[in-house]
């Protein structure tokens, strides 16, 4: 899975412009290559929900009615007793449910919840 | 209007660690917390950045580059956790988290919530995290909500 990091908007274009200073780019131009730059390089946490991990992990997710909420994929299983030869049973555990709590059903997008500091 | 993002060159530090080090600290000082003074990036594009920035003519040897990346990327790298101030106390909704011994999730939990000034402690747009009762266990951090999708 991709990774993404956060990082200080103004800290990273000030670093990509000093790098670029330091190459001898010239003002004007070292601001309008950085601009780009900063601008390829940023990418929008929210990934479409299909793509969320279905582990029990918290994650936020959007929908646009609900805006945004935390929520988990949940399974409730049950056994089922399938029948064999002579009388035998063999124990299976099924899925009986399996969803997003709150309303992560109607979400549209989701990303990871940034992690609290340890 | 072109829009200054910076007046200094190169030659300014004597080490790319230095400069790294000082910009932060000179944007560190804004204390800003809104979710817009944030981006994302991709940790593997921030990466090949920083490993093109601190990488000398020379190269080091396979840890001590390892080691000034791994520097490099914590100066970068930020977190959106804030210990609770007056100013999570405004009413809006945040991410808040705070530590319960015995809850299950190994202590720390995080929901959607917000201070409720007429009873002057925090609730939760959500189920509450099982043994967090918020007028005994506030939270002890708070983040913005993300910027919603385009």
């Amino acid at each position: 899975m991709t990774e993404f990091v956060t990082v200080r908007r103004d800290a990273l274009r000030q670093f990509i412009y000093d790098e670029l200073r330091e190459q001898e780019w010239g003002v004007d131009s070292a601001e309008k290559e950085a601009k780009r730059r900063f601008a390829a390089m940023i990418v929008s946490p929210w990934q479409p929900i299909e793509t969320a991990p279905r582990d029990g992990t918290k994650i936020l997710v959007f929908h646009p009615d609900m805006g945004v909420e935390i929520t988990e994929w949940y399974e409730i299983t049950q056994t089922n007793y399938v029948e064999l030869e002579g009388g035998l049973y063999r124990k299976e555990r099924a899925i009986f449910y399996a969803g997003w709590n709150n309303n992560g059903h109607h979400a549209t997008h989701w990303q990871p919840l940034p992690e609290p500091p340890k | 209007m072109t829009e200054i993002i910076g007046a200094g060159g190169g030659g300014a530090h004597p080490t790319k660690e230095h400069a790294m080090q000082a910009a932060a600290d000179r944007i560190g000082k804004k204390e800003a917390h809104a979710m817009t003074d944030f981006v994302t990036v991709r940790r593997d594009a921030l990466l090949g950045l920083l490993d093109a920035a601190i990488s000398p003519p020379w190269r080091d040897d396979e840890n001590t580059h390892k080691q000034k990346l791994e520097k490099a990327l914590a100066v970068m790298i930020v977190s959106p956790w804030r210990e609770i101030d007056d100013e999570a106390r405004n009413g809006q909704l945040w991410l808040i988290s705070g530590f319960v011994e015995d809850n299950p999730e190994k202590g720390r939990w995080v929901v959607i919530g917000r201070w409720w000034p007429e009873h002057g402690y925090w609730t939760s747009e959500e189920d509450e995290p099982e043994g967090w009762e918020p007028e005994f266990y506030p939270p002890t951090l708070y983040a913005p909500i993300p910027e919603l999708p385009k």
